[in-house]
């Protein structure tokens, strides 16, 4: 009865000694750890500061077979100006739409940019 | 001054007594460790900070109430792959899930008359039994998942990963079912869109959405699960030691099971939330969720070590991700280089968590 005792202590004993979860395997010093950990942190806001200051949404334009239009790049809140409609041959432009299927107008002179994004032309066949 | 703040004084004054006591070795210890364990809450501080004074919109009232609904949209998630983390594993099948539990409560919620309904002759299904029918199609799915972990002891990242294109499979084909064609979901009944978008209050003009309150309630039942019932207890015992677990007669199969069980759940609630919330649901869905909520979830303590985590640290990491993300879009960063943030933040959060564990041990 007693060695049955045992064996199950020793068994739990070498479960506690398991613990560790993902890490369990790790081999490391701490300083080695301190200074790989701080390399990343470093990093990280190397690269976040990076991106702030190469900033910028690009809108793009689809013309759907159109002339092509060059993306912009747009910061937070501003208006989107583009130099040209785009042409289309036996089409008139009707303005641009945030969706394919052209629901949803994108008024030019109003709404502001908070996202990249693709503006979609509209297009009426002409009589 | 309440009992409360006059016993977290003392406590700090007792911290504070014991750091003097140190000798010069184990006070510099003490510094590094602090320094480590918050860094990044340390980072992201600084970064509010910043980002406050270039663009001072961030925090209007519209800017904080649209972060407290993002992370209210989040939460419900992470809350779900917290219990898959506290088990040491993951769950990467959570966003597809999501993706495919929205699609499903859209569908099935399509305004009467509308005229790409995926199903045409459908009437109003009522909004409860949809929500019960996607928290039943989550939790399916994550009852598979545990299956898997519990019983053929497969990592729950190769599980997943598998669950993941199953599902986003599934998503595929049901969004090609009837006329629909695979196209975008839109066209939702107004009941559905007030029930989950519609004004819970109003604050300073702003208006709060009600799914505000459903991510209060669902962190309330959370917590009750993980702190007050036997099955939560058992949770964070198989996940600090599974072997010292079953020894000590916890059913580790079961419990791992219904981990995964109602992280599916979740995952069923978010969908159901998110299909009305973006109210224009696709294949891409729900794409890359998991990603934010196991960042949120380590970032909140919720350690890969197993065993340890609290709901509270999951609700703080949520908000402080959203905060940073929102914080970047005023900043004018695209989103493209987001991703190598978010990549980043989540590789620095999981080496401060190991690093923690190193100096534990």
């Amino acid at each position: 009865m007693e060695n049955i005792n045992t064996n199950e202590n020793t068994e739990r004993a070498a479960a506690v000694h398991r613990k560790g979860g993902l890490y369990a395997g790790v081999k490391m010093s701490l300083k080695t750890a301190n200074i790989l950990v701080a390399v990343l942190i470093v990093a990280l806001i190397a690269v976040t500061a990076f991106v702030v200051t190469h900033n910028g949404f690009t809108v793009k334009f689809d013309t759907d077979g159109g002339s092509q239009i060059q993306s912009v790049k747009v910061m937070h809140s501003e208006l989107i100006t583009v130099s040209e409609e785009p042409v289309k041959e036996g089409f008139r432009f009707t303005g641009w739409y945030t969706d394919r299927d052209c629901t949803q107008l994108w008024d030019m002179d109003k709404d502001t940019v908070t996202d990249s994004m693709t503006l979609y032309a509209g297009w009426e066949k002409k009589e | 001054m309440s009992a409360a703040t006059l016993k977290r004084k003392s406590r700090l004054a007792a911290r504070m007594e014991e750091f003097k006591a140190k000798s010069g070795a184990d006070k510099r210890r003490t510094i590094t460790d602090l320094l480590f364990n918050n860094a990044m809450y340390i980072i992201i501080v600084i970064a509010v900070i910043y980002i406050a004074i270039r663009v001072p919109a961030f925090l209007s009232m519209s800017s904080i109430v649209n972060i407290i609904s993002l992370t209210a949209a989040k939460l419900p998630i992470a809350l779900g792959i917290g219990g898959a983390i506290v088990l040491t594993g993951t769950d990467i099948s959570a966003g597809r899930c999501v993706g495919l539990t929205a699609c499903i409560a859209a569908s099935l919620l399509q305004m009467t008359g509308y005229a790409n309904k995926i199903f045409p002759n459908l009437a109003v299904v009522p909004l409860w039994l949809v929500l019960l029918a996607v928290i039943a199609v989550g939790a399916v799915i994550g009852f598979v998942n545990g299956f898997f972990v519990a019983k053929f002891k497969l990592h729950p990242f190769i599980v997943t990963l598998s669950t993941q294109l199953i599902v986003f499979g599934l998503v595929l084909m049901y969004l090609m079912i009837g006329g629909n064609n695979g196209q975008t979901l839109s066209g939702l009944d107004e009941s559905y869109l007030n029930f989950v978008r519609g004004t819970l209050f109003t604050i300073g003009g702003v208006a709060v959405p009600k799914y505000v309150l459903y991510a209060v309630i669902l962190t309330a039942i959370m917590w009750v699960i993980w702190n007050k019932t036997k099955f939560g207890k058992n949770m964070f015992a198989v996940g600090s030691n599974e072997e010292a677990a079953n020894v000590s007669g916890v059913n580790v199969f079961w419990t791992i099971v219904l981990v995964f069980v109602l992280a599916g759940a979740m995952y069923g609630i978010t969908g159901f939330i998110e299909g009305a919330r973006i109210a224009s649901c696709s294949a891409n869905t729900g794409l890359n969720y998991e990603s934010d909520a196991i960042a949120a979830c380590v970032i909140g303590g919720v350690s890969f070590v197993g065993g340890t985590g609290k709901i509270s640290g999951i609700v703080i990491g949520v908000f402080l991700l959203q905060i940073i993300f929102v914080g970047l879009n005023f900043l004018s960063v695209d989103p493209n280089m987001l991703y190598v943030i978010k990549g980043l933040i989540i590789l620095v959060a999981c080496s401060i968590d190991m690093r923690k564990y190193l100096a534990r041990k």
